[in-house]
């Protein structure tokens, strides 16, 4: 019961924090139907899919700063695919505010205003980070959750009780 | 407790699968987050789905067993094959459905995928809608291709008495057969009707235009027709039905079958009186929607076919004028004339090149940027706008209107001419035996196009390539449409 209550507890708090990054516009509802492919099948599903994700646009943003900071940069093409990447694998997993600002960065990009690439690559760099802590913070919560009540998701109940419960 | 509303999935293994589960879809995507995803929407949905995030091993893959995949799904954008040039190979080479995804929706990059032969265009995020239709694109294709409908029936039937009885309904062609089974596979059960493709039609053309040489006309019957052509798929009630169809079309338009035989001097001299000599030779192509071919043949033709036409003032009325279907970018100059109506994307007015970006915060919608900034990624694509707008000659959805007649077409009458005087030594020079006959004027245009063209005999004699229009085959099932456009023009041989 009180395990129950606890858990009761831990879903608010998660779905607080969704309705924030939603309110935001950091997240939209792509990353609900993220959450909708997660199933008994793939139980880590969303947590795995944002992983990649992270490591990914790391990756990404990285190159993205070594092609701005390089003073003779020109590959305004390369930059472009880089940018479609991330725009990509963002609105995959339902990150909009990143993937607007691909959208400005591309505009940027392909007029070869490089002033305006660099404040959109900062930018970008932020919105990773607060993304990054956000979502953190999400699987945390969910993390507890999980050990407090069992249920892992609201949607999908599950048909056997995790060993954890016990 | 627990138990209660759960919306677990039946294990599939228990049941037979349903179509359209199980359908083989094979994914490819650099990105492995996409990939991911779409995995799992895939998954989702109950299809099997391989996937790999490079092009070239996709490629491998589907030519080692290209059998083992139902469709493919793929990024525009990849680093080691481009999305179009793996779409032109899989999609033209081993007529593979292929659906294309890309992060932008671009309007050119859209255009290009679906004019390059993708059956659908997907913008990530993949959702779950989109990819839950994906099986129609299978479907479709194969309803063009009944033998390949017969196949993926058999292969996926698993009762043998039932294919047995399917072999047995294709053979004698009868339409009802009583099918208990499953019936949530009746799709599966009905008899594929037999479907009167460019290819098979043209075979049919050409089995009835050599036997109408050979022993005249009249000793075209079905039986002969069907031996000649000798194709499993036929009987002899297909060919009948399809030979009274096509007579009947060869009446109506007038044209004379009598014209094939070669023995026609003696009304010569009665017709050429009423005949008016065309100044310039007046080709019609019979356009088969494939990339890059369609140029060749089409030149070839030309060239073997500087044919006079001839036309008789006296009756004018007819021209069957047909709607484009699927218009081709044609190169030819005159048909940039054509006023199209390019329903879409032709307004990006947007007169600020230079963007202030900085005004690009998380809610400005996505279409408006992307309008705004499109003009500038014309360079992109050098061989895709042909013209100031962006898409000149494509309409998407227009139906296939009926023919219709025009008045005040001067071009050949029919109901006077019986033979048709055809100067010897050109007929001769064709290589194209067929082409003979082929006086009646029928091409597809838009109905825009066609007071242009209609001005040429008269007003611009010396204009080469007045009647060069841009000619598609719909590819409908219709048979009169088919045979009004090869009542006037021969198969082209491709």
């Amino acid at each position: 019961m009180l395990l129950g209550l606890g858990a009761n507890q831990l879903l608010a708090d998660m779905n607080r924090l969704l309705s924030l990054l939603f309110h935001q516009g950091v997240l939209d509802e792509q990353f609900l139907e993220l959450q909708q492919l997660q199933d008994d099948s793939s139980p880590n599903f969303v947590y795995d899919v944002v992983n990649i994700y992270f490591n990914e646009s790391e990756k990404l943003l990285s190159n993205l700063r070594g092609l701005l900071v390089d003073k003779e940069f020109s590959d305004y093409k390369k930059m472009g695919k880089h940018l479609n990447q991330l725009m990509g694998s963002s609105s995959s997993i339902g990150a909009k505010r990143i993937s607007n600002i691909c959208l400005a960065f591309r505009a940027a990009s392909d007029q070869n205003n490089r002033p305006a690439c660099l404040r959109a690559l900062e930018m970008l760099e932020n919105e990773y980070c607060y993304l990054n802590n956000k979502l953190h913070e999400f699987f945390q919560i969910e993390q507890q959750r999980v050990l407090a009540g069992g249920v892992r998701y609201p949607i999908q109940q599950q048909q056997q009780q995790p060993p954890q419960q016990q | 407790m627990f138990e209660s509303g759960n919306d677990v999935a039946p294990n599939p293994a228990s049941e037979k699968p349903q179509f359209p589960e199980g359908l083989r879809v094979l994914a490819v995507d650099d990105n492995v987050v996409c990939l991911k995803v779409i995995a799992a929407l895939l998954i989702k949905c109950r299809f099997v789905a391989t996937v790999t995030t490079k092009a070239t091993e996709a490629l491998e893959m589907l030519r080692k067993n290209k059998e083992s995949y139902d469709i493919v799904i793929t990024d525009v954008e990849m680093p080691d094959m481009n999305g179009f040039k793996l779409l032109e190979i899989v999609g033209l080479e081993m007529d593979m459905p292929v659906i294309m995804m890309s992060a932008s929706d671009d309007t050119k990059t859209v255009m290009k995928g679906i004019k390059h032969g993708a059956r659908d265009y997907l913008t990530k995020p993949v959702r779950l809608a989109d990819v839950k239709t994906i099986w129609k694109h299978v479907i479709k294709k194969n309803v063009h291709d009944p033998l390949k409908l017969g196949n993926i029936e058999e292969k996926k039937d698993e009762h043998p008495e039932h294919s047995k009885a399917k072999k047995q309904r294709g053979t004698k062609g009868k339409e009802e057969e009583t099918n208990a089974q499953c019936d949530a596979a009746t799709y599966r059960n009905k008899k594929p009707r037999l479907i009167w493709s460019k290819e098979l039609h043209y075979k049919f053309v050409d089995v009835f235009q050599q036997i109408g040489r050979e022993q005249g006309i009249d000793k075209a019957v079905p039986k002969k027709i069907l031996e000649r052509m000798n194709d499993p798929r036929l009987t002899r009630e297909n060919v009948a039905s399809h030979l009274q169809k096509f007579r009947n079309t060869l009446k109506r338009e007038g044209v004379k079958l009598a014209k094939m035989n070669e023995d026609n001097e003696k009304n010569n001299a009665v017709l050429s009186k009423a005949i008016v000599h065309l100044p310039n030779p007046t080709t019609v192509s019979t356009g088969i929607p494939s990339f890059g071919t369609q140029s060749q043949t089409f030149g070839a033709f030309r060239a073997n076919n500087r044919r006079p036409l001839y036309y008789n003032p006296a009756n004018q009325h007819n021209i069957l004028l047909q709607q484009n279907v699927i218009p081709r970018p044609v190169a030819d100059q005159k048909c940039s004339n054509m006023h199209i109506p390019a329903p879409i994307f032709s307004q990006n007015s947007c007169s600020e090149t230079e963007l202030d970006w900085m005004r690009f915060h998380s809610n400005i919608p996505r279409t408006n940027m992307v309008n705004n900034h499109s003009t500038d990624s014309t360079s992109h694509f050098p061989g895709f706008s042909t013209g100031p707008t962006t898409m000149p000659n494509v309409s998407y959805s227009c139906p296939p209107s009926g023919a219709f007649n025009l008045a005040g077409v001067p071009l050949h009458g029919s109901t006077q001419l019986n033979h048709i005087p055809q100067p010897e030594s050109q007929v001769q020079s064709s290589t194209y035996g067929q082409y003979e006959g082929t006086n009646l004027v029928n091409f597809n245009g838009r109905g825009e196009t066609n007071g242009h063209f209609l001005q040429h005999p008269f007003e611009n004699p010396e204009s080469e390539s007045s009647g060069v229009y841009n000619n598609y085959n719909y590819p409908d099932d219709d048979l009169s449409y088919i045979i009004r456009q090869f009542s006037s023009n021969p198969p082209p041989r491709l």
